[in-house]
């Protein structure tokens, strides 16, 4: 009798092998462990026990087979679509579209309507309606990156969100209306410091809590092997994030199209020179440059003069540090040091105990 | 979450399935064990469709895998299956469903209880 269930053993040991691949990388040893206890069991009824128990398994297969099949197909036929248009070649030109495409939406409309003067003639509810569709459409491809694992061109995506959410948090808990308008008695500009020193550590925080959860969603884990290799690409996505405190300098000048337009190059250019370079420093370096000659455009459109006076802050010497400059001045090094952010977290033992169970 | 309507009517492997999942997590043997005690021997599963059922019903999101300790030594973790929240609503719905169907089965008629 033993020969016999050894023999039947195989058998379906064997029989797994029609099943899908996927299929059997997760399931095959649970299965045949399984099978081997029912055998077991049936074997106490001796061979017309074992027998039913084999004709039973027989009698199913084809149609558990056929349903297994369909349904990987099906499964697979949308991967293969979604990896078709969304998964490309380190470096390619998709990938550098895709990864571009949230500075073009958030700097091209916004900049061609305002230096084409089309801005004044949109009523208020048709710009919000496109302001609307504008972040649908960037969150539709957020999550289409998530779908297809978060490639690095979804990394700005990821990283807007992040920063999204930090920002909306401390709003929730009172910290923005703490300092602004400003419910403690400080000047403006320690104020404005606290505020960004503590959006840095909840950013801080929020990517520690990012991490940890990472080691418990399946779809975010490709991310973070990737960044274990390479935390640079953390930094991309903070590059993202970077790109909206950046459009926001923009907010109190009318008519800033053209410096908005011209904005967009050196970002467009930054996305490009980091896919494309292989060594980390070199593309800190990049993503450093890019935000500062960005910053430093937003910087020239205002100083521009404009219906509205700014009130200074300091004088050095002859110059006159106003409240917009101070005020763009302390976000470009927000920003610089959001980039960095990242590439410290390594050196916290938590994150690296993280990175090696994920690995 | 979706719908737990949108499950339903459940097939009767799938609802002894979850059924037995009710009570708490459980590896794939005494789940089959346990759908034949439940169905009074009615339903003997086979191993495929026992996996067929659990890969969909893990696909859907109405159970959840997971990895249970083992004693040292005693081979690879062995793998476990729990109801998730979306699987007891959707069992609840079920339950739910037959329990009205039974009610309507037994209001008098004119001939008499059926």
């Amino acid at each position: 009798m033993k020969g016999f269930t050894d023999r039947l053993s195989r058998i379906y040991g064997q029989s797994l092998s029609l099943y899908p691949r996927n299929f059997r990388a997760e399931f095959a040893d649970e299965a045949r462990d399984v099978f081997n206890l029912g055998l077991k069991e049936a074997a106490g009824d001796g061979f017309w026990g074992l027998a039913c128990f084999a004709l039973r398994e027989l009698y199913d297969l084809p149609l558990v087979l056929l349903t297994l099949y369909a349904r990987e197909r099906k499964k697979s036929a949308m991967q293969k679509k979604l990896d078709q248009w969304f998964v490309h070649a380190p470096g390619s030109w998709p990938e550098w579209l895709l990864a571009s495409l949230p500075f073009l939406v958030l700097f091209l409309f916004p900049g061609v309507f305002s230096f084409s003067r089309v801005e004044r003639n949109i009523p208020d509810p048709l710009g919000l309606a496109l302001l609307g569709a504008m972040i649908l459409f960037l969150a539709l491809l957020g999550i289409v990156g998530l779908l297809v694992r978060l490639p690095r061109w979804a990394m700005p995506y990821a990283g807007v969100l992040i920063c999204l959410a930090v920002f909306l948090v401390l709003m929730l808990v009172g910290v923005y209306d703490l300092f602004f308008p400003g419910q403690v008695s400080l000047p403006w500009w320690l104020r404005m410091v606290s505020f960004e020193l503590i959006f840095l550590f909840a950013l801080v925080v929020a990517l520690i809590l990012v991490i940890w959860l990472a080691r418990r969603v399946t779809l975010t884990s490709l991310f973070f092997e990737q960044v274990q290799s390479d935390w640079s690409q953390l930094s991309f996505a903070m590059y993202g994030a970077a790109m909206v405190f950046i459009l926001g300098m923009y907010e109190d000048i009318p008519g800033a199209g053209l410096y908005i337009l011209i904005t967009v190059i050196p970002l467009l250019l930054g996305v490009w020179m980091f896919l494309h370079f292989q060594d980390m420093q070199r593309r800190m370096v990049v993503l450093t440059v890019a935000i500062t000659l960005a910053v430093g455009i937003a910087l020239l459109a205002n100083l521009q003069p404009l219906d509205w006076v700014s009130p200074v802050m300091f004088t050095i010497g002859d110059l006159e540090i106003t409240r917009s400059v101070f005020s763009i001045i302390l976000t470009w090094l927000m920003c610089e040091a959001m980039l960095f952010i990242p590439i410290l977290m390594q050196y916290i033992p938590f994150t690296r105990q993280a990175q090696k169970q994920i690995g | 979450m979706a719908d737990p309507q949108e499950f339903l009517p459940l097939r009767e492997p799938t609802f002894f399935i979850l059924l037995s999942l009710a009570n708490g997590q459980k590896h794939g043997y005494a789940i089959l064990k346990d759908v034949e005690r439940l169905s009074n021997g009615k339903i003997v599963l086979s191993n495929g469709t026992l996996y067929g059922a659990l890969t969909r019903l893990l696909d859907q999101g109405l159970i959840e895998r997971l990895s249970v300790d083992e004693p040292p030594g005693s081979g690879r973790p062995r793998k476990a299956y729990r109801l998730s929240q979306a699987g007891r609503g959707v069992l609840n719905a079920e339950i739910s469903r037959l329990e009205n169907m039974l009610s309507r089965a037994r209001i008098p008629s004119a001939e008499g209880t059926l």
